[in-house]
Parts: structure tokens; sequence; C-alpha cells
């Protein structure tokens, strides 16, 4: 190959090693992430022998953000972990493990996969046209291997596809056009059965197909029920498989009766259920060898209670064995099966109970000993040894909790626990920690005081001070031995305090299950604080609109799009506390987005409405402000807000064809250190440092290649400021723009004929223009004199209309790029990164703003004074750098935003991603000029301090004494 | 009998599609602050040449300073675009302005964003994606025209990729190198001066 040798040639010059993103005693110092998997799903998650003659098994999981993944249940600590659909998931998936298998089965979407269940590698990947709606392992085949059974909803026919578990070869495929909707498969020793639902929404019968398993051929059908006794498909609540008996149970929707038929049989057997039972679960073995017992877990609102049923092999007569005493209070069940013994688990909030299925005898009993005040298990799974040669138990439970934490409790001990909650985050943003208000008051009042009283206040107050000194002094030493050795001060003893570096910044990040998380960007990310905000019902989530800190206050508003509203307060104090108040949903989405205006309170976010109406507007918002909206027809609309008053000012309309993908406005701390640009030759170049800019990205599907449109607006005249139009984009890739100082950059995928015809190209782009006022140096155009300018008003000098001078150049990226943002320091003038995640990758890179640099000499070296600006030259491609990936070699997955914010020295801004994973770190794209770094050797620079001192110590006063007897030598 | 004289502006779209054709818009203002009708403000006729370059410079053929300004007490805003008088509706986007741009001692510059590849707009307009307005203060000391200016803000194309020359094979797969001039076909003019040289030069003549 020619191309890459030339280009790591080229970048060996482009890029000197002041990109280096991460050095090697940085990572896990300055960086931190959070591997998650996200919550696991009662259905897809369970422990399961990787090898077949090992005793050790390992817990797997599908999760509910679309992860499957291995966890040692020991530990905790994650073996591997594959992303199913590549990105973010709502949810839904199948998990299956053949007993005995070193493979896992799952499916999503239209695909089935096969895993190692060792090492996580894909055995077998197969698409169908299909969605999957279940999916089993045949536990018995002809051939001694086990198959997979998926079952497929294509077009409103079924089909059913046995697929070889070796390589995903179909080995057999059943289809019926029957209309009737496919739930689940199941299996028996010979026997597949297709479960289906027969009628209409809120009628249905079950329909039973039975198959054969060798050939795939229909052999029966059945109608369970006579009328229509099934409302809704959520009312089936377990159709078995695996297991000897195979059974099959519905309620009815008022959940009084429990309704269960063993499989192949036409009969149904009728339970009544407790009083005022909400929901229903049963829980029964997947092992062909285990006995054929099930258990049924009621819930009321008040508490839970079980029963457990037998099924007789011979006559398929379903008869109760015992039940369970009601417990108020939440509760989760789980099965264990060892050979033919089954176990069930019983987790209450207060203790840990194991029975056996054939009596109710408890087997083992443990409290539950918690760190938290109470422990409410949602669902789990678990997993009973019984001691050999005794007759006593273990237990080791893995449970999902109310506050989306994923535990293990063995033996009534929480062995370890992961905050799966931070996956599905939707909103976050950086805090500074809330100075104590005390001394401001105090301060305040001091001033206000006469000088007297406010002069025996103060040494009132000092005095008061002192009892802090022991404390203060005791504290000396470790911090000179931390700060000589650099090693890191604990900060459990020490209050939280904002650092004089300003890297000790919190994080609040919202999840779309309604939980806020504060995590301590200076310490590692720990979570300092996690609270449900709202009980949200299946199925919905969390959408926030908007999020806004105040740092002076420590207050953190969340603007859902379901009229609700949220403050987190970060309360001051020797504690971490945090107080939210929230307005819960209610209704149906209302709200497209949040606008941030100012008012005479400092910015406040204000929802606005789908339409592109801001509401709750109050008269206290300053004047003379434009909020831009999107309206009912998709367009863009500027609102002018005065005196509480709402007035669409200018629309921007799209040409028809013409839709929005993205837009992208400079961030609200964008300092600006030089207002121009010297170039080699010491002429300057002006920036366009238009503060009320906007670009937005259209897709044109007019014609048949659709193309990129990039517009440049003022928000305040919603004048088009510059327009530019790339051909022979996909409107289905990722498009994406970011905006900062007077430059913006967007990605897309493109695939074309160069304009002068001659070669073509394919491939993920980058496009970046900066902005100047003039396209000559040294001239600032009409408005150069002028001391102020309005988007608005005429202009007082004579010339030409002001508009930007647009230089773009675009790049070809080795990989797609996503969620941009560029670093953002203090007063910025350290230079930039646009900071991105490679979904392909699974990592964050920084892409310095020198490489991405428009004026780049074409195909030429730069020249002396081009060189002395700092410009290199242009090469087409941008070859992602290792050593620009400022995750290095963590495998941050599902990165869905990224956030960055100025720390208080220049030359680093603080970075955090969230999506599935959180990673955090610190960034300074051109290196830390303004801090000691760890290589700097204070050991070695005290120790020559000390040397030289004792030297002079040693050596004084023997030259003095040299001197002296000098003068007293008399001449001879 | 809209929509034949929309048929009938459509062929002759068609017809012309090739060639570079004058284009001629309505402008429109409207304030701010009120529902009134828009009312007119000029006509600007620019030219779709292909080639921008060769395009005839825009101009407006028609202007009315407008008759809102006495009532203006220099502050209001006025919204300008394109607007279809018949369709009573406006087929651009708007921007926004402030009635000093109309005052005195402002030559008016209307700015038009137009893109010239788009084919598909309501109205006349296929082009115009917004219309901007500026008043920009007359220079006392040139004497040129002081009328209304119209500009022309094209959407650029944008930009692709400086690709490096590509890597010519033969059809053997060998990479083709260009063959070296023969010292015969780089120096024949040397030759050629000193062959004039020496049979022009003759001998002393003795």
């Amino acid at each position: 190959m020619h191309l890459p040798t030339q280009l790591s040639a080229l970048l060996l010059v482009a890029l000197p090693s002041a990109v280096r993103a991460v050095f090697q005693d940085e990572v896990g110092h300055i960086d931190y992430h959070y591997e998650l998997l996200g919550l696991p799903q009662r259905e897809t998650t369970f422990f399961h022998k990787p090898r077949r003659d090992d005793k050790a098994s390992l817990l797997y999981t599908l999760s509910d953000v679309g992860v499957l993944g291995a966890v040692n249940p020991s530990s905790g600590a994650i073996l591997w972990r594959q992303l199913l659909n590549g990105t973010i998931t709502d949810g839904g998936g199948f998990l299956r493990a053949g007993e005995g298998q070193n493979w896992l089965a799952s499916a999503y979407g239209q695909s089935v996969h096969a895993w190692d269940a060792v090492n996580g590698r894909n055995k077998f990947w197969m698409d169908f046209a299909g969605e999957v709606k279940d999916l089993e392992v045949m536990e018995m085949t002809e051939n001694n291997r086990k198959d997979i059974l998926a079952l497929f909803d294509e077009n409103e026919s079924t089909v059913l596809r046995r697929l070889s578990g070796n390589d995903g070869r179909v080995v057999w495929e059943y289809m019926e056009t029957s209309g009737d909707v496919p739930l689940q498969v199941s299996t028996n020793v010979e026997k597949v059965f297709v479960i289906s639902l027969r009628g209409s929404a809120g009628a249905y019968n079950l329909k039973v197909t039975i198959l054969d398993a060798l050939s795939g051929k229909r052999e029966d059908e059945l109608v369970l029920g006579t009328k229509a006794d099934v409302h809704d498909k959520d009312d089936v609540i377990l159709v078995g498989a695996n297991s000897a008996a195979p059974i099959i149970a519905w309620t009815d929707d008022t959940r009084q009766q429990l309704r269960v038929s063993v499989l192949g049989q036409k009969t149904r057997q009728e339970f009544a259920l407790p009083a005022d039972t909400i929901s229903v679960e049963i829980h029964a073995p997947h092992i062909v060898q285990s006995q054929p017992h099930f258990l049924v877990h009621s819930k009321t609102s008040t508490g839970h209670t079980a029963e457990v049923y037998h099924v007789n092999l011979r006559t398929n007569v379903i008869t109760k064995a015992y039940q369970l005493p009601f417990t108020s209070g939440p509760g989760a069940f789980s099965t264990s099966s060892n050979g033919a013994n089954v176990y069930f688990t019983r987790i209450t909030d207060e203790e840990l109970v194991i029975f056996s299925s054939t009596s109710d005898t408890v087997l083992g009993r443990w409290p539950l000993k918690t760190t938290e005040s109470r422990l409410v298990a949602l669902h789990g799974v678990s997993e009973v040894v019984k001691k050999a040669g005794t007759d006593s138990y273990a237990v080791r439970s893995a449970a999902v909790t109310d506050t989306d934490e994923w535990i293990l409790i063995r033996n009534g001990d929480v062995v370890w626990s992961r905050p799966e909650g931070l996956t599905g985050a939707v909103a976050a943003t950086f805090v500074e920690i809330p100075e104590s208000e005390n001394l401001a008051k105090t301060l305040e009042q001091e001033a206000h005081s006469n000088p007297l009283e406010a002069y025996i206040h103060r040494v009132k107050r000092h005095l008061e001070d002192l009892q802090y000194l022991p404390t203060y002094l005791k504290n000396i030493p470790t911090r000179l031995m931390s700060s000589i050795l650099g090693t890191e001060v604990s900060s459990h003893d020490v209050k939280l305090a904002r650092d004089t570096f300003g890297f000790h910044k919190l994080v609040v990040l919202a999840t779309r299950r309604g939980m806020i998380y504060v995590l301590d960007a200076g310490d590692h990310g720990k979570i300092l604080a996690s609270k449900r905000v709202f009980d949200l019902p299946t199925g919905q989530k969390w959408a926030v609109a908007g999020i806004k800190a105040d740092d002076s206050t420590g207050i953190v508003t969340i603007l859902g799009t379901n009229n609700d509203e949220t403050t987190v307060k970060i309360l001051p104090g020797t504690s971490f506390n945090i107080e939210v108040l929230s307005k819960g949903p209610e209704g149906s989405p209302a709200t497209q987005s949040a606008a941030l205006l100012n008012t005479v309170s400092g910015p406040r976010l204000f929802p606005v409405g789908l339409d592109g109406e801001l509401q709750g507007l109050t008269s206290d918002i300053l004047p003379n402000q434009v909020a831009v909206v999107r309206g009912s027809d998709k367009e863009l609309k500027g609102v002018a807000i005065a005196d509480g008053k709402q007035t669409v000012s200018w629309t921007f309309v799209l040409p028809k064809f013409q839709r929005i993908v993205d837009i992208a406005a400079r961030p609200p701390h964008d300092a600006v250190a030089s207002i121009g640009r010297v170039l080699g030759d010491r002429t300057v170049k002006y920036k366009y440092l238009n503060p009320n800019t906007l670009v937005v990205a259209a897709v044109d599907e007019s014609t048949k290649i659709p193309s990129l449109v990039i517009y440049l607006l003022d928000t305040v005249s919603g004048q088009i400021l510059a327009s530019s139009k790339h051909e022979g984009v996909d409107p289905n890739k990722h498009i994406e723009c970011a905006m900062a100082e007077n430059w913006f950059t967007c990605t897309y995928f493109g695939q074309y004929r160069l304009r002068d015809g001659a070669q073509s190209l394919k491939g993920y782009q980058i496009v970046v223009s900066d902005l100047y006022e003039t396209d000559k140096p040294n001239d600032r155009g009409v408005l150069g004199d002028a001391e102020n300018f309005s988007s608005l008003g005429p202009i007082d000098a004579p010339g030409d209309v002001p508009l930007p001078s647009v230089v773009s150049q675009t790049f070809i990226l080795s990989a797609p790029i996503s969620a941009l943002e560029v670093t953002q320091t203090r007063q910025g003038i350290t230079s930039r990164q646009v900071l991105a995640y490679l979904p392909e990758n699974h990592g964050i890179v920084g892409i310095p703003r020198m490489v991405l640099e428009p004026r780049r000499p074409v195909g030429r070296d730069p020249t002396a004074a081009e060189a002395e600006e700092g410009l290199i030259k242009y090469h087409p491609a941008i070859e992602i750098d290792p050593k620009s990936v400022h995750t290095h070699e963590r495998d941050v997955i599902g990165v869905q935003k990224i956030i960055a914010a100025p720390a208080v020295v220049e030359s680093t801004s603080l970075v955090f991603a969230y999506g599935i994973d959180v990673f955090g770190s610190r960034v300074a794209p051109s290196f830390l000029f303004d801090i000691l770094g760890k290589g700097f050797n204070k050991v070695t620079l005290i120790g020559t301090v000390l040397a030289i001192t004792a030297g002079v110590m040693i050596l004084s006063p023997m030259v003095r004494r040299k001197q002296i007897n000098a003068l007293w030598g008399a001449p001879m | 009998m809209r929509l034949l004289a929309s048929l009938a502006s459509a062929l002759l779209v068609a017809a012309t599609a090739a060639t570079a054709q004058v284009i001629t818009v309505p402008i429109y203002i409207q304030p701010v602050n009120s529902s009134s009708v828009p009312s007119f403000l000029a006509e600007v006729s620019y030219d779709t040449a292909q080639d921008p370059s060769s395009a005839v410079a825009p101009v407006v053929s028609a202007y009315e300073a407008p008759e809102i300004l006495d009532d203006l007490r220099g502050h209001e805003l006025l919204r300008i675009g394109v607007y279809d008088k018949a369709e009573k509706k406006w087929v651009s986007s708007t921007s926004v302005i402030s009635a000093e741009n109309f005052g005195k001692g402002y030559a008016p510059h209307i700015v038009l964003s137009v893109d010239e590849s788009n084919q598909e707009g309501s109205y006349d307009n296929r082009h115009v994606l917004g219309v901007a307005f500026k008043g920009i203060r007359i220079d006392a000391g040139q004497t040129r025209d002081f009328g209304p200016q119209a500009v022309v803000v094209r959407t650029a194309q944008g930009k692709q990729p400086e690709l490096n020359k590509p890597v010519v094979l033969s059809p053997e797969g060998k990479q083709v190198v260009p063959q070296e001039k023969t010292l015969l076909q780089k120096y024949w003019w040397v030759i050629a001066i000193v062959m004039v040289l020496s049979l022009g030069g003759g001998g002393d003549g003795k």
C-alpha cells in the first residue's frame, strides 16, 4: 500500500508530540471511567458456567441499554462487553444459554448472534428480514448439538427458524401466514411449540402450534380456552421452555385469576390470585432435568406473597404445593436449580431466605447487612449451592435495586454493587462547589456596621477561627509530604471545597430512568449522591429539554419535555448533601427545548412549547433578547422578548425538501484571547466574532443524491450570513456541527466525484470554516472604526455590506466521529481541540485545531512565514492518531454527548462524556504550561537545596578561619 | 388560472433552464409589531448565470421608500423578505431590520441570499433563501449613485478535499513512470543554436 506509508511519514511531520493526549503517568490520575452494562433485564440475566467442567459460573446479562456482558460474580468486574446495536437501545432483546455450552445466543432487532461465553468473541451473526420475537436454545437435539430457535414476525407472518448452534445456518424454517401475533417459542424434549395470539386486540385467544423438532413440520394446532380470555399480550406471564413439562401461564386483565396450561395440552387450570394483586411473575427452572415446579409471585400495593405449584408429569395436572407467608414491603424471587433440585430465593428488604421447591422448610436465612438504610430488590437471579457433606446451603444473588444499582448479595452480605444507573444518561452539566455563604455574609455585615463594632466582630471571628488551627497544623505535614511525593491527599475527611487549579468541580447527571447523580470530577468521578427524582411508569423516559447550572449558588435546574422541572441544590457544609425539588411529569410531552434568558436575577431556563412559543415568561426578563425556536413547520424562528411578551421577529424557512439535521451555537463560555490572527508577514486577519451566530446543517433531498447545506445565521436579525452546499452526502449517517470562537466545523459522510471530475471519493469527512471580517489582512472592513455594532441598524461608514469572509477546508477522516465538542479554557489563550466520540473505536479523540486549519497550504510545503504561523502542509486525510485519543486504551462505549468546562488554570479544560459509559478527564491542548507536572522531581530539588545548605554550613566556618589566619599570619 | 400561470412559468423555466435568466423578485416589508399587510419595498432582478463571474450585476428595478417611515419613531423593527402578494405569504426567509436603515444619509442595500441549485420553491422564488437590508452611510466625497443597491450572496460550493494525484497503473498493474526525455529532446535548441552559429558565423572572410 502506497498511502499509509506516505501518510504516516507525513503525520510524523504534521503531528509533533505536542498533540499527545494522555501521558502514561496520568492514566487513572486525571481521568476516570465507569465501565457499565446498563440495568440488567429480568429475562436476560442469569448465572451460567462458561466451561462444562468448571465449577465457577459467570453472571451474564443483556441490559436495558443493549449491552451484552459477562461479570465475575465474586468481584463484580466486567470480563467482556458487546454493544449489540452499535448504539444505546430502549431495552428488549433476548439472551439464552444452553446448559453446559460454552456459548451464548442473543438476538436483537433483526439479528441473531452467538458469543463465546469465556471471552465474548462473536461466534456468528445472522441478519434476517423479520423482527425477532423470541429466542430459545434447544437442549436436546438428534445430533447432540444444541440449536437455536428464533421466532420472527415478518410482515404479519410468523416465521420460526431453527439455527445450527455451530454456525447459525438455518436447519429448517416454519412459516405461517395466519395473521396471528407471534408471541413466544418453547420446546420440550421432542416438540417445539409456537405460541401466538389469535383474534383482535382486547380479545385474544392463545394458539399453540406444535411442530416436530426434527423436521419443523406442523403436527397439531391448539387453541386454548373457549372464549377470548387474553386481553393484552402483557397478560401472558410466562411460557416456560426446556422443562420436562413447559407451561404457559396468563392472567385476566384484572389480575384475579391465574390460568395455567401445560404446553401440548388443550386443558387449562385456573387458580385464584391473592386479593388486590397488581402484578404477577412466575419463576420456573430452565433445565430439563429439574423437577417441573414453579413459583407464582404476586405483588400487591402493600406487600407480596408466593405460591409454589407442582406439575404431575404423568397426568399433566397442576397442584398447589405450598404458600409462602405474605410479607409487607417489596420483595424479589429467583430460581436456581441443581440437577433435579429446584431452589427458590426470596429477597425482602430485611432478609434473604432460600426454600426448596418441594416443601416450605426454610433451608437458609440471612439478615441483609447493607450500608444503605433500606435495600429494595426489584428482581434478581441467584445460585444456590449445597455445601458438601453438610445440610447447610450457600447462596449468592445478583439483584437490581430501586436505586438502579446492581448488587450481589452472598449469604446476606453485599459483596459488590455496580452503579448501572449511570447508563442512559440524558443530560449533564458541570457545576462549581458552592462556596460557604457564611463568610460572604459576615463580610457584608461587617462592611455595613460602624468601624468599632466591625472591628470587635472581626476579632471575635478570628478567635473563633482559631479552633480550626490545630487541624490545619496537623494536616500540614501530610500535605507537605503528599506534595513532595506526589501522592494524593485523601479527601474523605476533608470538606468538599474548590481547589486553586479549578479541577474540583461537580457533575450533575440526569438519566432517562429519572435518577440524578452528583459526581466529583476532582476525585475520580466519585458518586457523591444519587437520588430518584421521578418514579416513571414503565416505557416512559425522562427527556431533558435543558439543563443549567448556577455556579454561585450551586443550583442546577433541569427542564424536562413533559412539563416537569427539577432543581438540584448542592448544599454547602461539611458533609455533602443535595436537595432535590421536582415537579413531576404530567400530560403529554409539550416542550421542544428550553431557552436560556437573562432575567434581573440572572439567567434562567424557560420552556419552549412544541409550536415554538415560550412559556412561563415573567416580567423580570431583561429586554432585547432573542430566542431561537423551531416552529411547527420545522422552520426556525427568532422570538423577541420584551416585557414578558414575545413576538416572532424573523423566520428562517428552508427550501422545500430540505430539513434541519443539526444546529450548533457558540458555547456560553467562549473566551477569545485575541481578536485577530497575526500572519507570518506581520499583517493581521481580524476574526469575525459575532456572538449571535448559529450554524444550521440541513440535508437537501430534492436531488437523487442528497446534499448537505450549511447555513450561518445571525440570530438577532435572522440574516443568512453565509451558506455552502456539499453534494453527495449520506443523510442517514451522522451529521453534526460544532462552533467556537470564529470558526465552525461539521462532519458528514460523503460519496461523490470531485468537481474537477478526475477522482471520486467516499468516506467520513470534516469541513472546517474560519470567519474573518474581510478577505484582506489588516482590513477590518466597513465596521473597522465602529465602536459598536447592531445587526439591525444601519452602518455609519461608507462601504460594502458587512458579511463575514469564509475560508473553508475539508478533510477525510479515518473513522466516523460523533458528539462534537470544542474544549473550553478560561481565557481562550490555549489552542483548542475538537473533541469527538469514535463510535467504532470506542474512544474519545481530540483533534487539534492546528490540524483542522483551513489555511494550511495545499500542494506545497509551507513557506518560512507560514511555518512561523504554525501552518503545516495540507494533507487530505486526518488519521485518528492513537496518541490523540484521550481515552487511550479504555473501551468507552455508547457516548452520546461530551461536555467541556474551563478550569481555573488556563491550560486545562475539564471533559465529561456520558451515554452508556461515563468518562471524564482533563485536557490540555497546549500542554500543562502553568502547572508542574508529575515528572517534576521535588525530592531532587529539595535534596539539592539541602545539600547546598549543608555544604555552605560546613564550608563557611572553614573559610572564615582560613581568612582570619591569613590576616593574623605576620608577613615574614 | 393560477395553475395555468404557474404551468406557464414552469414551462418557461424549463425552456430557459440551461441558459442564463434574469429573475425578478418582489421585496416587501412589514412592521414586526403589527399585523398589517406587508408593503412593497423594491423589486430586485438578478442573473442566474451558471458562472457567477459572468453574471450581470443585480439591479433594483423598482424601489419605493416606505411610507410608514413618517410614523416610525426610529426604533420600530421591520420584517423584510420576498412576499407573494397573491398568495399573501412570505416565500423566503425573513430578517429583521430597524427603521433607522431608511433614514437620511443612508444608501439602501438589499442583500439576497441565493442558492441557484435549488429546483423547488414557491411562486417565482426558487432561489432566494432570505433577504436582508442595510442602510450604509453615503460617502459625501464620492459622486456615485446613491440609489438603492442590490447584493447577491450565492451559496458557496462546499469545499471538497484536495486529493493527491492518483497513482497511474499500467495494464500490468505496475506503476507508470513518465518517460524521461532524452538528451536530444531536452537540449535540441542548444544544438540548433550551435548549428546556426557555426553555419551563419562563417569564416573571417579571408
